[in-house]
């Protein structure tokens, strides 16, 4: 039977470092795809949740339990990811990398990558940047709404508690947000 | 249902959080209002091609290294914003030596040894989230143990203080096996000396030394290292190591 969360912080905090490889296992995955959604660019959403963990546990004996575990890490990420945010939108916005995790040759040459026609893939990666330049028009605060739940699937009280604002407010940037995503994919489409 | 009203029940809406009743009465409109229809078809397009998006860049980024790279950060002792990393007390230990060189009239140079070992419960609770435990309890117990020898009666111990930074060093009036503990440690700098953030501790040798010798330990500034030295009257310093006698 898998350990809980709890469990796992306990042992964690008494020098497990099982526990602790267990619990950045757990979470990794999960947290790195809403790092993406918030920053787009791979490297920095990987530093990010590196340091993400490295505060997660420094901190250990600062998590209380008034929060769930991951309620807590997924906090952290997304302060680190905001504050990113913030300090890049002073700087020029980094080009969409189309070459990450594709094999470029694929285009074209008939070796359709999984079966996809190369085609069908160009549009796709199209659309992708169209969609990421569609979450950077909004502020930290609606893209933090909008990428908990959608790429994560938070309800809304677990995003308040991890925004740390109040479900009213998550609803209300999130039906923004939507609203905004919608008129600029619906303009670039 | 007006199309105002299906705007404000549109995220519970597709987010499926609806009572039955009101989604019932949403989806009657939007049979109705091909506008309305239109607006949450786009959305459930919007939705996958983002959720597409992301995991395609996330799948790619490789995170086989992220443990590694976690534990040697908090190995290292990177600074903290809140400092919770702190340096172990010396407080204890150096009492306990102060009270022995009050006899003899000067500070051992197991005060160094003897302070990380203070309090090595709190030690693991700061320091040992990634493991730490076993070693530090066990360098701990035999830095112990080589403190107790140091201290043990009969010995003729003219010593001068100890410092992170300088050299302390004591001559053995007899025979004495002990068995020290060469601690490795990253440094930060502090008011201008450096100490120690964690205490490593790592068994290296028994080390024995006999009559006439000088036994020396410090650590070396900025290399975390502490060494231990055993020097005869008539040569230089040298380690020397042996199997430790309880």
């Amino acid at each position: 039977m898998e350990p809980t969360d709890g469990e796992l912080v306990d042992r964690a905090r008494l020098g497990d470092r099982g526990a602790v490889e267990h619990l950045l296992e757990r979470y990794q995955r999960r947290l790195l795809g809403v790092l993406v959604g918030m920053v787009r660019n791979p490297e920095d959403a990987r530093e990010i949740l590196q340091e993400t963990f490295i505060r997660v546990f420094r901190n250990l004996e600062n998590f209380k339990g008034d929060s769930s575990f991951y309620t807590w890490v997924y906090r952290i990420a997304m302060n680190l990811a905001i504050d990113y945010q913030r300090r890049d939108s002073k700087r020029p916005s980094v080009e969409f990398d189309e070459g990450v995790g594709r094999d470029e040759d694929s285009v074209g040459d008939g070796s359709a990558h999984l079966g996809v026609n190369p085609f069908e893939r160009i549009r796709s990666r199209e659309l992708g940047q169209k969609i990421f330049e569609a979450i950077e028009s909004l502020t930290p605060d609606h893209r933090a709404v909008i990428i908990l739940r959608e790429i994560d699937g938070l309800s809304y009280e677990e995003i308040s508690e991890v925004l740390q604002c109040s479900m009213g407010t998550v609803m209300s940037r999130l039906h923004y947000a939507r609203k905004k995503l919608q008129t600029r994919l619906h303009e670039m489409l | 249902m007006t199309c105002s009203e299906f705007d404000k029940a549109f995220d519970p809406y597709v987010d499926g959080l609806l009572d039955p009743l009101s989604a019932a009465a949403a989806r009657m409109h939007l049979e109705s209002c091909p506008t309305c229809d239109r607006m949450v078809a786009r959305w459930q397009q919007s939705r996958i091609l983002l959720s597409t998006a992301v995991a395609e860049i996330a799948a790619a980024v490789d995170v086989s290294g992220l443990f590694t790279a976690v534990g040697s950060a908090l190995d290292a002792g990177c600074e903290l914003e809140d400092g919770a990393l702190t340096r172990p007390s010396v407080t204890r230990g150096a009492s306990h030596q102060r009270e022995f060189h009050a006899e003899r009239g000067g500070v051992s140079a197991s005060v160094d040894i003897a302070a990380r070992t203070a309090r090595p419960a709190a030690r693991m609770r700061r320091f040992s989230a990634i493991g730490r435990f076993v070693a530090v309890a066990g360098g701990s117990a035999v830095a112990a143990a080589a403190s107790i020898m140091l201290l043990a009666p009969g010995m003729t111990l003219p010593v001068q203080v100890a410092t992170e930074t300088t050299p302390s060093t004591f001559s053995l009036g007899s025979s004495l096996r002990l068995k020290p503990v060469t601690f490795t440690a990253p440094e930060r700098r502090d008011g201008g000396v450096w100490r120690p953030l964690l205490p490593v501790p790592a068994l290296v040798d028994a080390l024995e030394a006999g009559e006439g010798r000088t036994v020396s330990t410090w650590v070396q500034p900025r290399t975390q290292t502490r060494v231990i030295w055993v020097q005869s009257r008539n040569s230089g310093p040298t380690l020397q190591t042996a199997g430790y006698d309880k």
